[in-house]
């Protein structure tokens, strides 16, 4: 399980990024939102140990990514949106790189290489930058980490290879790997996600299971404004609206209209319902 | 835990992980090497034949030069790989991360230069016995000087010349790791700053020598015995070398334990 006890993070002009987050996040995969600049990257970073917590602590099954121990380390890989591999291919990099991260499983980057039409031995300068992201995020599954942090996987990738990314996922992850997404493009992986957290100007106002949230809330398209909204958009002649969950089934969670309504402020009471039972 | 005490292992995955910077490296630095000794060899062949005539001994010189140059090198197999975060979040720890980067820059690498300037002077010196091109241009020049003992002074100035070597490529690693941004070149502008400081250091030795052994006034009276005089300068120079060496050997030390720092702090 990836901790956050009382996490703070400034940069060296003292701009704080992070300020005091909270937050459990078990095996599953979890969806990182916020704005840019909300503090992603820098919890991401500080969830890799590429960078050490200033006030607070993160912590990776008991241990400190920040201590950079090698058997932390092997279990953590951090694919940022600017990661590049400095050798010529993919399988140069499993061979060179990957020997540090016992879980790589061959097969799985050739099977998932496959899957987004690559065979490995392309050049990795050559590449395109949605061709090397592929690559990327099927190495970086393939490597099996037990926690894996994704910058924006998505980003480059057209229709069809993300809807392949969607299937690589939830085919590669397995139940006792924790994953943690950050990206504005919530769609992309949308049926996957099991958590939610929600950053805002460096603090978290979320952490919630999706589970939870299809349980207390309920997500509503109306032609007429509902009288029961917790939170209201008007998008051309539709109304978009949280309500208190009614059915005990749950509904599709609208990840972005639940975004716009915690964010704006305007509607506490959601945080109120979904904090009930101490879930949050 | 167990998995974070030294390994080993690790240690062989660093150097794997870097195989393909450290080959290219003994690719162009064994061909420099090879280079320059072919140059040393062939001023030396040449100053022979021609004894005091031509540029030969600077063609000697210039080779000698640039296979010392080749010995710097060593740390910049590390700018190679660029990515600095994939090396920070490399599982290896930083004791680990050390003892590759000084077995590399202090053992394995000199190791091959030697076997490589080693091994082409026992080859050569199967066709000719100008092969050891050191041996040879001292005895040399010690000739062309009418018998001044240059050997003493360049046998007495080896510790001093290892050390002054060590400390500079100590110098570029710390450079190299303690730069986030063009650590190739500022390594590259660490190792020529910290040759000029060895050479104006050389220059205050030289000049505090000359003072000594009150040079100038010996050679404005016209020294009785000049080769006697020679010597006695180069005795002179020779004496400074353990003063020189301590200050190498400090450089080395402090170069390494900021290079231990910086790794220990960023894992670079």
């Amino acid at each position: 399980m990836l901790t956050f006890q009382n996490l703070s993070y400034s940069y060296r002009s003292g701009y704080p990024v992070l300020k005091n987050v909270n937050a459990a996040v078990s095996p599953g995969i979890c969806l990182l939102l916020g704005e840019n600049g909300a503090g992603k990257t820098t919890l991401l970073g500080l969830s890799a140990g590429l960078l050490r917590a200033e006030r607070g602590a993160v912590e990776f099954d008991g241990a400190s990514p920040g201590d950079r121990l090698p058997s932390t380390m092997s279990d953590i890989f951090y694919l940022s949106d600017s990661w590049q591999s400095p050798f010529k291919d993919i399988y140069a990099t499993a061979r060179f790189h990957g020997a540090f991260y016992p879980n790589l499983d061959f097969d799985m980057l050739a099977s998932n290489l496959e899957a987004f039409g690559l065979t490995g031995h392309e050049k990795l300068k050559s590449l395109s930058l949605g061709m090397r992201r592929k690559t990327y995020i099927a190495y970086a599954l393939a490597l099996r980490p037990r926690l894996l942090l994704l910058d924006e996987p998505a980003n480059g990738l057209d229709i069809d290879s993300k809807k392949e990314l969607r299937r690589m996922v939830s085919r590669c992850i397995g139940d006792d790997q924790t994953v943690i997404i950050s990206t504005h493009t919530i769609a992309d992986l949308e049926v996957l996600y099991d958590t939610i957290m929600l950053l805002h100007k460096g603090e978290l106002l979320l952490s919630v299971s999706t589970a939870d949230i299809s349980e207390k809330l309920g997500f509503v398209t109306s032609s007429m404004p509902v009288q029961e909204a917790l939170y209201m958009e008007t998008e051309g002649a539709c109304f978009n609206a949280i309500v208190r969950a009614e059915s005990p089934y749950g509904s599709a969670i609208d990840f972005e209209l639940l975004y716009s309504a915690i964010v704006s402020g305007k509607a506490p009471e959601i945080i109120e319902i979904l904090k009930e039972d101490g879930k949050q | 835990m167990e998995n974070n005490k030294i390994s080993i292992h690790r240690i062989g995955l660093l150097y794997k992980f870097y195989s393909p910077a450290i080959r290219l490296l003994l690719i162009i630095s064994g061909t420099v090497l090879l280079g320059a000794y072919a140059l040393c060899l062939y001023g030396v062949v040449m100053t022979r034949q021609y004894f005091n005539d031509g540029p030969f001994f600077l063609i000697y010189s210039m080779g000698a030069g640039i296979a010392g140059w080749v010995y710097m090198a060593g740390p910049f197999i590390l700018p190679m790989v660029s990515n600095r975060a994939l090396i920070t979040t490399l599982p290896a720890s930083w004791s680990e991360k050390c003892i590759f980067i000084f077995s590399w820059i202090f053992v394995v690498y000199p190791l091959y230069l030697a076997v490589l300037w080693y091994g082409a002077t026992g080859i050569c010196s199967l066709f000719t016995d100008a092969a050891f091109v050191n041996d040879v241009m001292m005895t040399h020049v010690a000739e062309m000087t009418g018998g001044l003992d240059v050997r003493t002074m360049a046998q007495s100035s080896q510790t001093f010349n290892v050390l002054n070597n060590m400390s500079m490529v100590a110098l570029a690693a710390l450079v190299i790791v303690s730069v986030r941004r063009n650590r190739f070149i500022l390594g590259v502008v660490g190792l020529i700053v910290c040759s000029f400081v060895a050479w104006l250091i050389g220059m205050v030795v030289g000049i505090v020598v000359v003072v000594k052994s009150q040079f100038i006034e010996q050679a404005a009276a016209g020294a009785a015995d000049p080769e006697a005089f020679a010597q006695e300068l180069l005795n002179e120079i020779a004496g400074a070398f353990p003063y020189v060496g301590i200050f190498s050997g400090l450089l080395l030390i402090v170069c390494i334990v900021l290079t231990i720092r910086k790794i220990r702090i960023r894992q670079c």
